[in-house]
C-alpha cells in the first residue's frame, strides 16, 4: 500500500495524541468476591454516662463548669479477635471527636469477635522515633498520620498521641464563662499503651456492616477511684514538662473507653 | 515556510504540551551552593535537593506573614538579617504579643547542624518551620489553615508551580523554606580572612591574643567551640544560672543525664545575636565572658570544663575582641536574602 507523506504525518499526530501521555489501559482482573464483611467501631463521648457534646459548657470532674474544645486521639494495632484469631485490623486511626469523626471502619472475616484489641499511642516506627529520614510531610492528607490534623509534634519528632483542649469557669460562683484554658497533649514512646475490650460478641457477615458501640467517659480521664486530677491546678502538659500528669492522663484514657 | 517544515514543527509542538506539564524547567535544576573555604561539604537530603526556584519560595515564605493565624508575623518577625538572624528581644513574640519561652536562635550554616532547637528536639531543617506553625506562640496556625491561604495567592501557585511543577502543598512549603535556610551560609569573617591566608592583617594584636587564648587550655572555649563552625555540636550544661526552669535537653530525651543541658551554638557573628543562652537572659559578651570566668553556678549536670578561669581584664578585653572577629558583614547585608519585591 502506498501512503503519502501527509497521510503519514496525519496518522503520527493522531498516534502521538492517543498513545504518547497515557498508559496502556489495562482491563481489570476478575477479582474473587470478596467474603469480608465491615466492622463499624462507634465511639461516644459521655460525661456520667450522658452524651458530651463539644463546644458546650458541662459539670467537669472537679464540679467546675467545663468547656471541651478538641479531643482527637489516635488508636493503632487495632484487631479484631474471634476465638484467638484475628478477624480485621488496622495499623492506625486517628478519632477526632470536634470534627464529629467518631467511627472508624475495619474490614473483617466472617465470625463473631469477642474480643477489639489497641494500642492508645503510636509504636516507635509510626512515630517516626529514631528515623532521620521520616518525613510526615509526605503522608496525603486524609492519612491519619498527615500533619494536616495538626497531631505531630514538630519541636519533638514525633506525635501527640491524645490531645485534649478546652477552658474551665475558675470563679467562685460558677456562673462565668469558662475562660481559663487548659490542655493535655500527650505524647512520647514511653506512653504508649495496649488495651483489650472483652464480652464483645458481635457476628460479622459477608457484604455486611456490623457496629461496636464503646464510650469513652471523660470523667474518667480525669478521676480514678482513689484520685482526681485537678484540672483548675494541673491545666497543661506537653508530656516532657509534666511526665506524671501526661501518664495519668493516658492511661486514665485508656479506661475510660468502654463498651457501650 | 514549506508544508513539511510546517508538520515537522507541528508535531514538536504537540509532543512538548500533548502531556499537559511543563517543559523542563530551568528553575528546577539543582544548584550548588557557595562553600566557604575550609567548609565540609554539606548535608543536603538528597529528596529536597537545592534549585534557584525553591530558594525563590522558600524566602517568599520566609518573609510572609499571611501564613500566622492574624496575618501579623512571619518568620522574619523573629530571625533578623542584622542579627545573624536572631532577634535582639529577649524572648520573641508571636500572635497577639504572645512570648515564647527560648531566645531566637541565629540561622547560618543550618546545613552543616545534625538537629534544631536549642534541645535537638528535631533532626531535619524541613519539619523546622512546622513549630513556628503551630506554636500558640509563634503562627498559632495549623496546616489546612496555611494552605488554604497559600491556594487562594496566584503568586504562590505560580511558586509552587515553578518551584515544584504541582500546586501549592505543605511539603512543598517546608521544602522550600529548608533550602532557603540551607542557603544562609555565613563564613567570611576577619577571622576566615586570616586564618586562610587571605589577609594577615584581617585580625588586630588584640584579637589574635584574644584567638590564642580562646584555643588555650587556659579557658578551654574551643572545647566546645571547635571546627569551622566554632560548635562541635551536642548538648551541654554550663551552670550559668543558678536554676534552670527550662530542662533543655532532658525535654526531649526524659532522661535526667539531659537535664539542663542545652545544644552547643555557633560563636559564628556572635557579636551580632545578643542577648544570650537559651533564656536571652545574659544582654552582652561581657557578661557572658564574666560568667564563664567566674565558673558558673553549681548545677545538676554542669561540665567539668566549667570552672573559674581566673582571667585579667586584659585577658578578658582580649576575648572579646577576638569574639568580634568572628562577624561577617557579607553575610549581614546579602542582598539575596531579602525580600523580593515581586
Amino acid at each position: 500500500m502506498k501512503i503519502n507523506i501527509a497521510t503519514f504525518f496525519f496518522l503520527a499526530i493522531t498516534s502521538i495524541f492517543f498513545f504518547g501521555c497515557e498508559k496502556d489501559v489495562k482491563i481489570p482482573p476478575v477479582l474473587p468476591e470478596d467474603p469480608r464483611g465491615q466492622i463499624e467501631i462507634r465511639f461516644t463521648p459521655t460525661m456520667n454516662n450522658q452524651p458530651l457534646e463539644m463546644n458546650e459548657i458541662f459539670q467537669g470532674p472537679n464540679n467546675q463548669r467545663v468547656l471541651l474544645e478538641t479531643f482527637k486521639f489516635y488508636l493503632s494495632n487495632i484487631q479484631l479477635i474471634s476465638q484467638g484469631d484475628t478477624l480485621g485490623s488496622s495499623d492506625v486511626e486517628l478519632l477526632d471527636f470536634s470534627l464529629n469523626s467518631k467511627s472508624i471502619y475495619l474490614t473483617s472475616y466472617p465470625g463473631t469477635i469477642d474480643k477489639v484489641l489497641f494500642d492508645v499511642g503510636l509504636n516507635p516506627f509510626l512515630n517516626g522515633t529514631n528515623d532521620e529520614n521520616f518525613n510526615p510531610a509526605a503522608y496525603e492528607n486524609s492519612h491519619p498520620l498527615s500533619i494536616y490534623n495538626s497531631m505531630y509534634w514538630s519541636w519533638a519528632s514525633g506525635y501527640i498521641f491524645m490531645k485534649i483542649e478546652g477552658r474551665i469557669d475558675t470563679s467562685l460562683t460558677q456562673n462565668a464563662n469558662p475562660n481559663y484554658t487548659y490542655f493535655y497533649h500527650c505524647g512520647l514512646d514511653t506512653l504508649k499503651r495496649s488495651y483489650s475490650i472483652s464480652n464483645m460478641n458481635v457476628d460479622v457477615a459477608k457484604g455486611a456492616t456490623s457496629t461496636i458501640e464503646l464510650t469513652v467517659e471523660f470523667n474518667d480521664v480525669f478521676r480514678t477511684p482513689s484520685d482526681t486530677i485537678n484540672m483548675q491546678e494541673n491545666y497543661f502538659t506537653h508530656t516532657s514538662d509534666d511526665l506524671d500528669l501526661a501518664r495519668s492522663v493516658i492511661v486514665n484514657f485508656g479506661t475510660a473507653i468502654r463498651k457501650l | 515556510m514549506s508544508w513539511r517544515l510546517f508538520l515537522t514543527l507541528f508535531i514538536l509542538a504537540s509532543i512538548l504540551i500533548a502531556c499537559g506539564k511543563d517543559p523542563a524547567i530551568p528553575n528546577q535544576q539543582t544548584i550548588n551552593l557557595t562553600i566557604p573555604e575550609g567548609f565540609p561539604q554539606p548535608n543536603i537530603p538528597p529528596g529536597n535537593p537545592i534549585t534557584k526556584a525553591k530558594l525563590k519560595l522558600g524566602k517568599a515564605l520566609f518573609y510572609e506573614t499571611g501564613i500566622s493565624r492574624d496575618s501579623s508575623v512571619s518568620c522574619a518577625s523573629c530571625h533578623f538579617q542584622f542579627a545573624a538572624f536572631s532577634d535582639p528581644r529577649a524572648l520573641s513574640t508571636g500572635v497577639e504579643g504572645r512570648s515564647g519561652f527560648r531566645n531566637s536562635q541565629a540561622l547560618f550554616n543550618l546545613a552543616w547542624r545534625p538537629n534544631f532547637f536549642r534541645d535537638g528536639g528535631v533532626q531535619t531543617l524541613e519539619l523546622v518551620a512546622l513549630n513556628a506553625l503551630h506554636a500558640n506562640s509563634e503562627f498559632d496556625s495549623n496546616t489546612p489553615e496555611m494552605l488554604r491561604k497559600l491556594q487562594s495567592s496566584a503568586r504562590y501557585r505560580d511558586l509552587f508551580r515553578l518551584a515544584f511543577n504541582d500546586t501549592v502543598s505543605i511539603q512543598g512549603a517546608l521544602f522550600a523554606l529548608a533550602s532557603f535556610q540551607r542557603s544562609l551560609i555565613s563564613g567570611n569573617s576577619n577571622y576566615d580572612r586570616y586564618t586562610n591566608g587571605k589577609d594577615s592583617n584581617a585580625l588586630s594584636e588584640s584579637q589574635v591574643r584574644g584567638m590564642n587564648l580562646f584555643f588555650s587550655n587556659k579557658t578551654n572555649c574551643s572545647d566546645c567551640h571547635s571546627g569551622f563552625n566554632f560548635t562541635k555540636e551536642g548538648f551541654f550544661a554550663n551552670g550559668l544560672f543558678p536554676a534552670y526552669p527550662d530542662s533543655g535537653r532532658q525535654r526531649i530525651t526524659l532522661f535526667e543525664s539531659d537535664r539542663n543541658k542545652f545544644s552547643i551554638p555557633s560563636l559564628r557573628n556572635i557579636e551580632k545575636t545578643a542577648p544570650y543562652m537559651h533564656n536571652g537572659e545574659v544582654a552582652n559578651l561581657e557578661d557572658v565572658i564574666e560568667g564563664y570566668n567566674l565558673g558558673g553556678f553549681d548545677v545538676q549536670n554542669k561540665d567539668s570544663l566549667i570552672r573559674p578561669l581566673g582571667l585579667s581584664a586584659d585577658e578578658k578585653a582580649d576575648l572579646l575582641s577576638f569574639l568580634l572577629s568572628l562577624t561577617d558583614n557579607d553575610f549581614l547585608n546579602n542582598q539575596d536574602f531579602q525580600p523580593d519585591n515581586d
